[in-house]
């Protein structure tokens, strides 16, 4: 049987276990990269350092995790913050316009997945996350933790910090925004 | 089908074909990055710290001409314009040094 988060967690904190930090890593590698991704239009370089950084952070931060929230929910609040910091910097820098000046790092490996999706699949969920880069840090991460991670809105509010309501609002336009580019979207395949 | 239904339809398929992403060597990298991390661990690191400020110290009084300096330091100050842009650039240098640091230890 395998054991739980918090019993891999209490290996951690208490015993310094590296074997049951990398056993939490392994169940949440995937979609923390794969959210990851989609916030981050796809970029997997950026995406992956993020990812690794979040669980760096995570482990150094364990003993401060309290088993009231679920692993998954305090791994997003950290990688959130991590993304909004990276932005932050990036634009502070003026590198980049935040991400939709950012050029394409990354190269499109169907080797990194398992053969469990067609392209076609993995093409709409690339396409998503290139429509998605046009919403706002906080749009995107609402949105993607509302509907495609299926989180409550109470949990989307302990994740990014922010008020009930401002959840709602967020959500909201994110979706009115999307609609927009996937209309364009659309409109463009089209012709 | 509405609009609404729209986006939720296609964020439902996405959720149904969610790649899972091989490990491919990321959680052994993890792994290695905190092996080097726990190499020093923190009281060994604060001692090493410590120790070697102390030493400084030390050496600083035993060479350090501190009378000579103390007699350079003026006995008056006037306030031009000069030293207060020098105080400001000073002031904000240290307010960003301090605001990156925040930055990067943030979880």
């Amino acid at each position: 049987m395998n054991p739980t988060d918090q019993a891999l967690i209490d290996a951690v904190v208490k015993e310094g276990s590296h074997r049951a930090f990398a056993e939490l890593v392994k169940r949440y590698q995937s979609p923390l990269r794969y959210s990851l991704r989609q916030l981050t239009g796809w970029n997997e370089a950026l995406a992956d350092d993020l990812a690794q950084e979040t669980f760096i952070k995570a482990h150094s931060a364990l003993s401060s995790f309290q088993s009231k929230a679920k692993f998954s929910s305090w791994l997003y609040r950290i990688a959130y913050n991590l993304m909004l910091s990276h932005f932050r910097v990036a634009r502070n820098r003026e590198l980049t316009g935040g991400l939709r000046g950012q050029e394409e790092q990354s190269l499109w490996h169907d080797n990194d997945y398992e053969a469990i999706v067609s392209n076609e699949s993995l093409q709409l969920h690339r396409d998503l996350a290139q429509a998605m880069k046009y919403l706002s840090d906080n749009q995107r991460m609402a949105l993607h933790l509302s509907l495609h991670r299926e989180c409550t809105q109470q949990e989307i509010s302990d994740i990014m910090s922010i008020p009930l309501g401002t959840v709602k609002t967020l959500i909201t336009r994110g979706k009115a925004s999307l609609r927009e580019q996937l209309a364009d979207w659309k409109t463009g395949d089209k012709s | 089908m509405t609009r609404e239904t729209d986006i939720d339809s296609l964020f439902a398929e996405l959720r149904s074909t969610e790649p899972c992403i091989a490990d491919q060597g990321f959680s052994t990298r993890i792994l290695a990055k905190l092996e080097q991390k726990a190499g020093l661990s923190f009281f060994k690191d604060a001692l090493i710290t410590m120790l070697f400020t102390l030493m400084g110290c030390l050496l600083s009084y035993a060479f350090f001409p501190i009378a000579e300096l103390t007699a350079l330091i003026p006995r008056t100050i006037h306030i031009s314009p000069l030293s207060l842009l020098t105080l400001a650039g000073t002031i904000t240098l240290a307010c960003s040094s301090a605001y990156c640091t925040l930055e990067a230890d943030r979880i």
